[in-house]
C-alpha cells in the first residue's frame, strides 16, 4: 500500500495475482504502467475473477460468488444429481470421532473437505459445518462422510449465494462472538466463533474448537471473547492503515 | 492442440538448508484483508483492477550461491562437466516464492 500526496493506492498480492485499487484512477494507471515495465504482467482490467471467486461489480455494490468452483466440485464428486437441502448439518446430531464404520477412500474424504474449506472463504454459512467435518480428517467414518455429502447438498441448494457488499453503506465495524460449552462429545472441548461485518457485509469470521477443556460455560465464553478481541485489534490496525 | 508448453524445474529436493537456501517463509494476503479492501473500494467508489504476473517465480533474484547441472538436452557438448550458477530463481527451488515476494515488495 502506498499513500501519495493526494491519495492512496492499495495493492493486494496473492503470489502472482494482484488486486489494485485506490482513490485516483490516474495513480492506478501509473502504477500499472510501472509494474508492466518491471515485470512481465497481464493486465486483466477490472476485477472479475480472483482465486476462484467471481466478482460482479455494479453501481449498487459488489457480489462475491463461487458458483463455478462449486459446480466443478459437485460434478467432480458425483453430486450433480443430488437432492438439495436447506441446512448444512443435521440438527442436534453430535458426530463422534470413534463411532461408525471407517471410510474406505480416506483420500477422497480429505479432497472433498479440502474443497469445502476453500469454499468457506466467501461462505460464512458453511464455516461451522465444514469446521465439524474437518475434525475427522485423520480417520473419517461413515457418519462423517454422510455429513460431508449433506454439506454438498446444501451447497447445491445455495449455488447462487455469496456475499454482497452494498456501495451505499456506512463504514462501520460490528462484531459478534459466541461459544458453546463442551459441544464436542468425545473430548468435551468447547467451540467458539466470531463474526465481523464492515459496511453492509461480513468480512471476517471464524469458528474454532478451543484447545483447552473449559470448566464452565463462562470460561468457554471468555476464551471465545479473547480470540475475538485479538481479531478486533488486528482489524483495527488494518483499517487504520487503509485510512 | 494450439501450443506446447515446457518449463525448466530445478531439483529443489536436492537443496540443503543453510547452503543452498536459508529462509523459505513468504507472506500471502489474508482473505479478510482482501474482503476488507473490496468493501472499502466499493463504498468509496474506487475502481478495482486486477493483474497477474507471468512466470512470477522466474523474477526472483537469488541471494544464495546455487549451482545446477546443465539441463538435459541443453548440455554444452564441448564442456559437459561444467555446472550452471543460477542468478535468478527457477521453479522448484525452495526459495523461489520467497525471492519473488522480496522482489515485489
Amino acid at each position: 500500500m502506498k499513500k501519495t500526496d493526494h491519495g492512496i493506492v492499495v495493492i493486494v498480492i496473492y503470489v502472482d495475482d494482484l488486486i489494485i485499487t485506490g482513490d485516483s484512477d490516474a495513480d492506478i494507471f501509473d502504477l500499472k504502467k510501472l509494474l508492466k515495465q518491471k515485470f512481465e504482467m497481464k493486465d486483466l482490467g477490472e476485477l472479475h475473477y480472483f482465486l476462484g471467486i467471481e466478482v460482479v461489480q455494479s453501481p449498487k455494490g459488489i457480489w462475491l460468488l463461487q458458483r463455478q468452483y462449486a459446480l466443478n466440485k459437485l460434478s467432480k464428486y458425483g453430486m450433480m444429481g443430488c437432492k438439495p437441502i436447506s441446512i448444512p448439518l443435521e440438527q442436534n446430531v453430535k458426530l463422534s470421532a470413534n463411532e461408525g464404520d471407517l471410510v474406505e477412500d480416506t483420500t477422497m474424504y480429505r479432497h472433498i473437505v479440502g474443497s469445502l474449506i476453500y469454499m468457506t472463504i466467501i461462505r460464512p454459512d458453511l464455516n461451522y459445518a465444514v469446521g465439524v467435518v474437518s475434525q475427522f480428517m485423520q480417520t473419517p467414518r461413515k457418519p462423517h462422510l454422510d455429513a460431508v455429502r449433506r454439506i454438498l447438498r446444501y451447497i447445491k441448494h445455495t449455488l447462487q449465494c455469496g456475499i454482497f457488499y452494498e456501495a451505499k453503506s456506512q463504514l462501520q465495524v460490528h462484531g459478534y462472538t459466541n461459544a458453546d460449552w463442551a459441544g464436542n462429545v468425545s473430548e468435551r472441548k468447547s467451540t467458539s466463533g466470531f463474526m465481523f461485518s464492515f459496511g453492509s457485509g461480513v468480512v471476517s469470521w471464524n469458528n474454532k474448537k478451543q484447545p483447552i477443556v473449559a470448566l464452565s460455560s463462562m470460561e468457554a465464553e471468555y476464551r471465545g471473547a479473547t480470540i475475538t478481541t485479538c481479531e478486533v485489534i488486528w482489524l483495527q490496525k488494518l483499517l487504520l492503515d487503509l485510512g | 492442440m494450439s501450443r506446447y508448453k515446457a518449463r525448466l524445474v530445478a531439483k529443489g529436493y536436492a537443496q540443503t538448508y543453510g547452503i543452498d537456501y536459508e529462509e523459505t517463509y513468504s507472506p500471502v494476503a489474508k482473505m479478510t484483508t482482501v474482503r476488507a479492501i473490496i468493501v472499502m473500494a466499493t463504498t468509496k467508489g474506487w475502481s478495482l483492477h486486477q493483474m497477474d504476473v507471468n512466470n512470477a517465480f522466474l523474477h526472483g533474484d537469488l541471494q544464495e550461491e546455487v549451482y545446477m547441472e546443465q539441463p538435459l538436452g541443453y548440455v554444452d557438448q564441448t564442456r559437459p562437466n561444467l555446472v550452471c550458477r543460477l542468478k535468478k530463481t527457477l521453479y522448484g527451488l525452495k526459495q523461489a516464492l520467497r525471492a519473488w515476494s522480496d522482489k515485489i515488495s
